[in-house]
């Protein structure tokens, strides 16, 4: 049996090869940078800059109809409008008109309307695509910025509120976002996590990466992992693919919720631990969390005083949104009961696929990861040689269970 | 009647983790099963101790299976009380039998894929080729899915057809699709009549009836 640090160097590989690549990485910063300089030639006064998982470094390529997709980048792009002369249908479209006006963009745009963004395609590198999409906004109006602050949130960053627009069914609405006031929350708490070991991460990056950058000044940040940032990955990996095994696509934790519970959980720990003990810390408190669901509210304040980052009040779930206090994550868990349930679920699957199966028998260990990862892409990215494992045989009928 | 030499043997080279043992006339193959098993790219793996009991009387009485080891848990619904295993519908294992008498292949084709399906629904929490319902409703669903037809009104003309039974291959396929039989369901009709699935009919219909009432 091979030890549990092999096993845990080799899912580490697997999850870097569904990051976005150094090269991918640089692309996608052209792309939007120049897709932010055509606007303004076109007389739009805005700013582009992403948001996302691009924006927090936990990009991981989607996992869609059980396949690994084309990546999806998203970037708000705010015009230097007054929210209250302005319409949310003006500001979703006259983007749109403006990426029109240009040939190349018109031919990259994708003619459905989503109800946040328009989506910008960019060819294949690799076998790989990526899709640039461009969310509409302005900078949220005095009113709305006084109504965070009122729900104590630091004037600092509700200045940085922006509203984006949001279609639901003809009529386009507006809906208050903070992607600056996020990520400078979410980096806060990565800081010491990132700084950990951070020259010797960076030289690894620049070994693998020696094509794209020539020193390790050209390294940009965004390029870096954390293992804070890595768990996340890991959890969002995890999560596309058991929910798609489940089909229960439309019951899936946002990828908002998992990147801030476990956010939040890393808070409170110890910066050098490694990608493995942090995510062991982080499925912990999940699995207390999980609790919530068989000890009345009362039973469980008591017995777990601090833990109120998934907190259930009057038979309501919350997950605050750290930057607006008006915005509750498990809302949808509210009116849909079986999100929370199927949560901590999820919880024990990631517990046995990541956690307890590093003391599994190899061949156990490796139909995880072909599970997780597809067989084909494990044996081109570890070598699968060192484990004791027996080719599978393929089921050759499928009767289905039954009882009298 | 009975397991024949050659099942041992066959038994032997492709389950050899299985020992064969004989109780009180009826052969039992006890052991440990391993799964390690793929289906639409999704690898299950696993260790299951079992004993197949071969009754005396097989292929007339179905073979049981019974899990020793208590691996499958308590709430999963497709097991009988004291570990037998519900591994399909038993007119689905008489048209099996019907067909090959072949206990190896009975492992491959039924235990296997019932262990398969016990390790994915453990993870993912759902049947990855399906489930039955319980009780006449299965046999029933079984009977659809067998004789592919859409409506349950097809099913019941082609059980009271096989009731009677009086194959003719010029008449008019029961299944109501303006065919003859022997162009139409004949072969599967035949087949069915071959497996005794004849009193299976009469049994569901008389359970229908006691459900539904008369008429």
């Amino acid at each position: 049996m091979n030890s549990k640090r092999v096993r845990e160097q080799d899912v580490l590989k697997l999850i870097e090869g569904l990051d976005i690549t150094p090269t991918m990485y640089k692309n996608a910063t052209e792309k939007y940078t120049a897709v932010g300089t055509y606007l303004q030639e076109q007389e739009l006064e805005c700013e582009i800059f992403p948001q996302g998982s691009f924006s927090l470094g936990t990009v991981i390529r989607p996992y869609r109809e059980a396949k690994e997709a084309d990546y999806d980048l998203d970037f708000i792009c705010c015009l230097n409008e007054d929210k209250n002369l302005t319409s949310a249908r003006y500001v979703k479209n006259i983007v749109k008109e403006k990426l029109c006006n240009s040939e190349v963009y018109k031919s990259r745009l994708e003619p459905t309307e989503w109800d946040k963004c328009w989506t910008i395609k960019y060819a294949e590198v690799n076998g790989v695509g990526f899709n640039i999409d461009i969310v509409p906004a302005v900078p949220e109006s005095d009113e709305v910025i006084r109504e965070l602050m009122a729900r104590n949130l630091c004037r600092n960053d509700a200045d940085l509120a922006v509203a984006i627009t949001d279609k639901r069914g003809a009529a386009y609405y507006w809906v208050t976002s903070n992607p600056h006031a996020y990520k400078n929350w979410f980096e806060s708490i990565n800081r010491p996590f990132l700084e950990f070991n951070r020259e010797v991460r960076r030289r690894v990056l620049l070994e693998k990466s020696r094509t794209v950058y020539n020193s390790i000044e050209e390294i940009p940040e965004g390029m870096e992992r954390s293992a804070l940032q890595r768990v996340i990955q890991i959890l969002k990996h995890h999560r596309d693919v058991y929910y798609c095994r489940s089909r229960n696509e439309k019951l899936k934790p946002t990828s908002a919720i998992i990147t801030t519970i476990c956010t939040e959980i890393a808070q409170g720990l110890n910066p050098t631990l490694e990608v493995f003990e942090l995510l062991q810390a982080i499925v912990n408190d999940f699995e207390i969390y999980g609790k919530n669901q068989i000890l009345t509210e009362e039973q469980f304040t008591r017995q777990f005083e601090n833990k109120t980052i998934i907190q259930k009040r009057n038979g309501r779930w919350y997950i605050m949104n750290p930057v607006n206090p008006m915005d509750n994550l498990a809302d949808s868990w509210n009116s849909e009961p079986k999100k929370a349930e199927m949560f901590f679920t999820w919880v024990k699957a990631i517990k046995r696929d990541y956690l307890e199966s590093l003391q599994y028998e190899d061949n156990d260990f490796v139909a995880l990861l072909e599970n997780n990862f597809g067989s084909d892409y494990v044996k081109k990215s570890i070598d699968v040689k060192k484990y004791a494992n027996i080719a599978p045989q393929i089921i050759v009928s499928t009767p289905k269970p039954w009882r009298r | 009647m009975g397991i024949s030499n050659q099942d041992i043997e066959n038994m032997k080279i492709k389950y050899p983790t299985l020992e064969y043992v004989e109780q009180e006339n009826t052969g039992v193959f006890s052991g440990e099963v391993l799964l390690n098993h793929m289906y639409d790219g999704v690898r299950m793996t696993g260790k299951f101790n079992v004993d197949i009991i071969v009754p005396r009387e097989f292929p007339l009485a179905l073979p049981v299976v019974k899990e020793l080891s208590n691996r499958i848990d308590k709430t999963y619904p497709h097991q009988y009380t004291g570990g037998y295993l519900c591994l399909a519908s038993d007119l689905d294992l008489k048209m099996h039998f019907s067909r090959d008498k072949d206990i190896s292949s009975f492992v491959d084709k039924y235990v296997i894929p019932y262990f398969y399906t016990y390790r994915f629904f453990e993870e993912y929490g759902v049947y990855p080729y399906g489930e039955r319902s319980h009780g006449t409703m299965g046999d029933l669903e079984y009977l659809k899915d067998l004789l592919n037809v859409k409506e349950w009104e097809q099913v019941f003309d082609i059980m009271v057809f096989i009731i009677k039974f009086t194959y003719r291959g010029h008449m008019l396929c029961p299944c109501g699709s303006g065919k003859r039989i022997r162009n139409c369901h004949g072969r599967i009709l035949s087949q069915m009549v071959d497996a005794g699935l004849r009193e299976d009919c009469i049994e569901i219909m008389i359970e229908l009836r006691k459900v539904y009432g008369k008429g």
